[in-house]
């Protein structure tokens, strides 16, 4: 067995352009949303349609991905640009963890990819899992202070009664288009230079680390969870697809693939630079690491009554 | 996006990454990129790429002129980021994995390993489930077709059972592919790496082929062991092409794969190189 690390440099840029790759036409896709949701959408619109009462608000926040269902890389901004249409920060940040875990098309691949380890369990507990967990983490949030949160300029987004760039633009259709395309642009921007700091991290633990070094885990129920949650950090998987990867890692169990297919939608190299461009740094930090033990505690639970 | 500098510039980066992404795309080079169906998507996210860069050029002035945009040396600062490492990589990239990146990843030997693997009777194995076609481009030529319902591996000229990689994991989970291929001649392809287990007397090596479930940062290698006639001398992950008798030994109450007396010729690399 070779050394831990073992650097190729035209193999870690293959890696880092296959993941740009797939990702950014998501990442565009969001931010094109992003912009229409800007000029288009009437402020205050989702705050009316959601329920006043603020866990009543992250109930059904959690499931707004099976209506609206975004990956990962493109909820980023859309939420950013919900918040400052009214969105409350606790139901946008239960929107932006659940949707990408919570909506029918990783229902479907879920259950495609489990053929024939117990596919309808694992798809149930993978969005159930997903659910509470978000809600969860929206209602923590709705107790705490907006500035321990958001960074500053976010916050000031919000404070401005019709979002950026003056919300819903006054004029015709053709000026809200072009007032589209400058906030769609000016997300991709500021979203991108995240995504490609993700994916260079991301790649270079990709190809440069010795994974046979991460096998040995698997025989131990808390190592193995922990490190395959630690592996979806790093591999930074779309949640569509991440199913199929997931289920190939036969030696470890499946209480620790649920914990990948959990945790790796909600956090992951590239998410955790996505997230800094909206939230303050040491809520992020505290967002990781309470995912990271709250849904790996829970996939141990489960382990109790699902061996 | 309201100065002449902050337009140039911002419609540069775009113009940049359309480009990269409608080169790789339209030079075929996605193909060692990208899962097919993800494919479409970067031609898309190129066009309109590109198209946004236009139209930031002629859009009228953003109502509010913030809009995200600080100072110019900030904007030059993010702009380099965005543009840098894109072109870095695009020029640095050989679009293969080299052999110590193919040696740090795990080994798929067994069938449950799989990504989508279908078990235990209903998956077809190559020449049926897509990506396993030829890897040469041909296209295969089914020995017999007169039994229905029962899938056959095909022959080349020298009655050999072509297969591909993943054909022998099948065949080591089910009996009706293992007939086929158990202690006959076989041929497959793939690329030549060391094993790293279940090499006793040390005079075995693997070939290996990745398969890519959505990019290739997800590849994994399957592998299955070979015994050559002699020592290769052959550079990892060259490209080869292995004839030799295929067994299935029982390792540690597991059945195994092997190719004996192989031999090895190095071949170019084939249209498709990866499996989906």
């Amino acid at each position: 067995m070779d050394g831990v690390f073992n650097f190729s440099l035209s193999s870690f840029s293959y890696a880092f352009l296959s993941i740009l790759l797939e990702g950014l036409p998501f990442l565009l896709l969001g931010t094109i949303i992003s912009g229409l949701i800007d000029q288009f959408l009437p402020a205050r619109l989702m705050t009316r349609m959601l329920p006043r009462n603020p866990y009543g608000g992250a109930l059904v926040s959690g499931l707004l991905g099976l209506i609206f269902p975004m990956c990962e890389c493109g909820v980023v901004p859309i939420i950013r640009r919900l918040m400052a249409k009214g969105l409350p920060p606790s139901n946008a940040i239960t929107y932006m963890l659940s949707a990408p875990i919570v909506n029918p098309i990783v229902a479907i691949s879920t259950y495609a990819a489990f053929r024939g380890q117990s596919p309808l369990e694992v798809t149930l507990l993978r969005l159930g899992l997903g659910y509470g967990v978000a809600v969860a983490v929206g209602m923590v949030v709705h107790n705490l202070p907006l500035h321990l949160v958001l960074r500053t300029n976010v916050i000031a987004d919000i404070a401005q009664p019709q979002g950026l760039l003056g919300g819903t633009a006054a004029g015709g259709t053709g000026a809200r288009l072009w007032g589209a395309l400058h906030v769609c642009v000016g997300d991709f921007l500021s979203m991108t230079v995240y995504f490609v700091l993700g994916a260079a991290a991301a790649a270079f633990f990709n190809t440069s680390v010795n994974q046979d070094f991460i096998v040995p885990l698997a025989m131990n129920d808390w190592l193995a969870t922990g490190s395959l949650m630690t592996l979806a950090a790093t591999l930074c998987l779309c949640s569509t697809t991440d199913a199929f990867i997931a289920a190939t890692f036969s030696m470890f169990p499946t209480v620790a693939k649920l914990a990948f297919l959990v945790f790796g939608p909600m956090v992951d190299l590239k998410l955790i630079f996505l997230y800094s461009s909206i939230f303050k740094k040491r809520f992020v930090l505290g967002l990781v690491i309470g995912l990271f033990l709250v849904i790996g505690l829970l996939c141990m639970r489960l382990r109790v009554v699902w061996p | 996006m309201t100065s002449p500098f902050h337009r140039f510039l911002t419609a540069g980066v775009l113009a940049v990454w359309g480009s990269v992404l409608l080169t790789i795309y339209f030079t075929g080079r996605v193909c060692a990129y990208l899962h097919p169906n993800f494919q479409p998507l970067a031609l898309v996210a190129g066009c309109l790429l590109v198209c946004f860069a236009f139209l930031v050029l002629i859009a009228p002035p953003a109502a509010n002129a913030h809009a995200g945009i600080r100072s110019s040396v900030w904007s030059a600062i993010t702009s380099l980021i965005l543009v840098a490492p894109l072109l870095l990589a695009f020029a640095n990239t050989l679009d293969s994995f080299g052999a110590s990146t193919v040696a740090n990843k795990v080994y798929v030997q067994d069938l449950a390993q799989l990504p989508s693997a279908q078990l235990p009777a209903t998956s077809p194995p190559s020449g049926t489930i897509e990506g396993t076609l030829p890897a040469d481009g041909s296209t295969p030529q089914p020995a017999n077709t007169s039994q229905d319902d029962k899938f056959l591996l095909p022959k080349n000229k020298q009655g050999q059972v072509r297969a591909e990689i993943v054909d022998f994991l099948y065949a080591a989970q089910l009996p009706e592919i293992r007939d086929q291929l158990e202690n006959k001649p076989v041929e497959v392809i793939g690329q030549l790496m060391p094993a790293k287990t279940d090499n006793p007397e040390g005079n075995r090596c693997v070939i290996v082929r990745m398969m890519m479930t959505c990019c290739a940062a997800d590849a994994q290698p399957i592998a299955i062991p070979i015994e050559p006639q002699q020592k290769p001398g052959l550079a990892d992950m060259t490209w080869i092409k292995v004839t030799g008798k295929a067994v299935f030994p029982v390792i540690g109450g597991q059945r195994k794969p092997l190719i004996q007396n192989a031999v090895l010729e190095k071949i170019e690399t084939p249209a498709e190189p990866y499996l989906y």
